[in-house]
Order: structure tokens, then sequence, then C-alpha cells
């Protein structure tokens, strides 16, 4: 009975890549978000890889590098411009898994090399690439497309493929439920109080707004549980179809209520990104089919 | 390719992501044997994968303040302060949405900070608004000379000294042959249990401090 479970799965999974759309245009679009976010920070280079630095380098595998510290970042500048030009490779689907492996590569170096400035969003974001590599996302918005691939190989192509895809899915739904565990497992959280919290810091005040929403004491209550409600129940309830697209909305709507009320700008965008997963290939050709009309 | 092959790689492909997912799963549990051994045979994996994900928890119920005290040997009477965190969070106010430079120096200082405070205070309570000043300060004396050999602490320690050296200069505060003073202090956000009391005085608690110094010190 097992065996013939397993067998029916790999013949499924092996059968098409069932996310090639998507995860084509979330190649395109994790590279375009790690360009913009180059372009933001290029004023702040030299704060965050360069000389100027005021931050001490933590133990990381960049101190083990010939000449230390000091030599990459008198010379990071150097790495910078290989990994845009990295980056737009990826874009157009140049290099295909070589060039995904090797902005992974570029982006955990880079994160390693100024660690007081990660956050979740950078976190999920350098999972996103490393899935990416096993992942076919080449059959759409490329340069160069590939005219013949031997059958068998395209069988392999599509299984990994799918279980790439499969694994980011799974990777948003665990940091949404571990971060919801964390949450009920906390009093503040726990007793409604945590978003008032969150929206009176001065460090996320967001806009103006914050400190007349956080006077009404059922605002701050129902959010609170509505984040804890969300982060609990999306892993579970995504993947039934009924429920999905609703979902998925409350999500967007969530996130972009992190993103105007606390200003965290990055992290948001990608989580969003990740979403489109969970709409079938043939959802996704219709909307740029219509998108495209117009 | 032939049909065998491309069968034993999709098998050893299914089998490789259900190991990885199980590795997962005993990453993220509380402690247990496969978590112990991954943590000491593949730190960098444990690193990655097992990281933890906890947006606002717990959350922060203070504002943190850092002021940095200037004082002349000459004239000790008159001392210059500047606080530096608030003015980071104003700043991040007024330039967003493009306030990327602003987010990356608030996310730099205020994890040194967070640093400072955790080495601290780890498994220690900190010091409440309701304890006397005096006891305050030997508590805190004592909390803070437990860590002075801490790596992790003086890493931290020397990146505010750092951040404040160029604060400073930023402010046009001369710091030629005067003595500085970093000082924490956490400003209590109003409880929630107080929203609508606008009799409610946020007072300031002192969490850390150093010495009185050079700044080159």
């Amino acid at each position: 009975m097992i065996p013939q479970k397993i067998k029916y799965y790999k013949n499924w999974l092996q059968q098409e890549n069932y996310k090639s759309f998507y995860l084509s245009l979330l190649r395109v679009a994790i590279s375009l978000w790690l360009l913009k976010e180059v372009c933001f920070n290029w004023s702040s280079m030299d704060i965050l890889y360069g000389e100027s630095v005021y931050v001490m380098p933590k133990n990381t595998i960049i101190n083990r590098l010939p000449g230390g510290v000091s030599f990459v970042r008198e010379y990071f500048m150097w790495f910078i411009i290989p990994y845009i030009a990295i980056i737009l490779l990826n874009i157009l689907g140049i290099g295909r898994w070589f060039t995904a492996l090797l902005l992974f590569s570029m982006v955990y170096v880079l994160q390693q090399m100024n660690m007081y400035f990660l956050n979740g969003g950078d976190k999920l974001a350098k999972l996103i690439l490393l899935y990416l590599i096993f992942a076919n996302s080449y059959e759409y918005f490329v340069l160069f497309k590939q005219k013949y691939i031997d059958p068998e190989k395209k069988k392999f192509l599509n299984l990994v493929s799918n279980l790439a895809a499969f694994s980011i899915m799974l990777q948003l739904c665990l940091s949404y439920f571990l971060s919801g565990l964390g949450k009920i497992n906390n009093p503040v959280w726990w007793q409604g109080e945590a978003t008032y919290y969150a929206l009176s810091m001065e460090r996320f005040l967001g806009t103006p707004l914050n400190k007349y929403i956080v006077e009404y004491k059922w605002i701050n209550i129902l959010s609170n549980y509505a984040v804890i409600a969300f982060e609990l129940l999306f892993p579970f309830l995504v993947w039934i179809k009924k429920i999905r697209k609703p979902l998925l909305v409350a999500g967007l709507l969530f996130h972009l209520c992190i993103y105007v009320f606390l200003m965290i700008y990055g992290f948001q965008i990608v989580f969003i990104l990740t979403y489109g997963l969970f709409l079938p290939n043939t959802t996704w050709k219709k909307i740029f089919s219509r998108v495209y009309r117009m | 390719m032939k049909h065998y092959y491309s069968n034993l790689l999709s098998y050893i492909g299914m089998g490789v992501f259900c190991c990885f997912w199980v590795s997962i799963i005993f990453l993220i549990l509380p402690s247990n044997y496969p978590k112990e051994v991954l943590a000491t045979n593949a730190p960098r994996y444990t690193n990655m994968f097992g990281g933890s994900w906890k947006f606002f928890t717990p959350p922060y119920t203070y504002n943190m303040r850092l002021y940095v005290i200037v004082k002349d040997t000459n004239a000790p009477a008159k001392p210059d302060t500047l606080e530096v965190l608030k003015q980071i969070a104003l700043q991040k106010q007024q330039n967003a949405p493009l306030n990327q430079h602003e987010t990356i120096v608030d996310y730099l200082v205020n994890n040194n900070v967070s640093g400072i405070l955790n080495a601290i205070w780890t498994n220690k309570k900190m010091p409440a608004e309701d304890m006397p000043e005096t006891l305050d300060a030997v508590y805190m004396a004592r909390a803070i000379a437990a860590v002075d050999t801490n790596h992790t602490y003086l890493l931290h320690l020397d990146n505010l000294k750092n951040y404040c050296k160029i604060a400073l200069t930023e402010n046009k505060i001369d710091i030629s042959g005067k003595e500085i003073k970093m000082q924490i202090k956490g400003r209590k956000i109003r409880p929630f249990k107080e929203i609508g009391n606008p009799r409610f005085l946020q007072k300031e608690t002192l969490v850390f401090e150093t010495t009185i110094k050079p700044l080159n010190l």
C-alpha cells in the first residue's frame, strides 16, 4: 500500500511543473526586490559594509576570509558590483541554476557582513533563494528559452521543482505558525494588549494616526486576536481551496497594515511575494493574459 | 537520461525532501536529541533553518533612551547631554516611507542597546520604577560587573561608543579632552489599562550606565 502511494506521488510530481508560471515570476520579483534593496541602501552602503561602519564584526564566516574583515570592508564595492550583475542575470534567466546558486551565496555573504541589520524578511528572502536553486523557474520570463529537454530529464526537473515550490509554501506556513505559537505563549499577547504596545513604539510609529488608533481599546483587542488567529490558522486553512482566496486577501491586508502603520517595509513585500504560489498556474496565466490585453 | 536513472533520482529527491523537513520539525520542537546532535555537528544548518520566528514577541513595553553625557573636566557642573534613540526614531518618522538610511541606523543602534540589556538582564529582574534609587544603583552596578568581561557585551558596548562619537560630532558637541558617560533608560509606554488616562506620567528608569571616562577609552 505505502510503496504504491509513494509511486503515485512520484508520478504526480513528475507529470507537470505545477507552479512553473509563478516560480518564474517569483524569480524575477525577488531579484527585483534585491535590486531595490541595493538601490535604496546605496547611500548607506558604507555604513552597512564599508570601512566607516561603527559596528564591530560578529564571529562569522567573513572573519575567516584572507585578510579578515578589514580587507572585505575596504573592497566591498568589488563585491557589490558583481552582485548587481548576478541579480540582473537572474532576472533574465541567464545562467539559470548556476546563477541562482551564485545569487544565494552572495546574499548569504552580504547578510553575514552585517548581521545587526537583518529581519524576518531578509531571512525568508534567503530561504526563498535557496529553494529557487532547485526550482525550474525558467519556463517564462527568460531571455533565451531552452528548446529541447530530454523527457526523462524533464520528469525529474518537474519533481524537484514541485518540491522546491512546496518547500517555499511550507516555509511561509512554518514562519506564521511559529510566530503565532510564540504569541499565545506570551502573556501580553494573550491578554490582547500587544498590538497596542507595537503601535505605541516610537521606532515603529508609521503614521500620526497610530496615536489615535491606540486610544480605542476595542481596536487594539480585535487586532491583537486577529493577528494570533491569522498566524495560527493560515498554515492549515490555506490548503483548503474554498477558503484560500479570502485568506490570502486577509494576509495581504495584514502585511499592508504592518507596512503602513509600523514602517516595516521590505519584510512585508517578501512575505506577500510567496502568496502567489498558492494559486494555480492557470489563474496566473489568466491574470497575465488580461493584463497583456489591457 | 534513462528511465531507470530518472526514477532513481526522483526517489532520492523525495527522500531528501522528507529528511530535510523532518530535520526542520526537530529543529523547531523544544529540546530533543536530534536537535542537540544537529546543533553540535551542523551549527550553520541549525542557524539557517532552526531560527525562531518571533515577530513582536514579546512586544516592547518601553521606549528606550540612550543618553550621552559629556563632561568637561574643567567645568564638571555643566555637562552636555545628548539623547540618541528618540532622535533616530523622529528622523525615521519624518522621512517615511523613504527612510532606508534612518532605518539602517535605527536597527544598528537599537540592536546594540538590546544586546547590552540582554547581556545584563537576561535571567535577572530589571530595575523597577518603585525601587529606591540607592538600591537600584547598587543592584545595577553588580549586574553590570557580572558581565564586564563578557565578549558579546563588550562588542555591543564598543558599537554604541562608536556610534555616540558620530552622534556627538553630528550635533557639533566638542569632545576633545572631555569625558563621557552613557546611560540607557527605559521610558515606560502608558500601560494598556491606563488608556484614556491623560494624567498618566511616563517615567524613565535607568537600566544601564557606564562610568565616566575619556571617549577614547
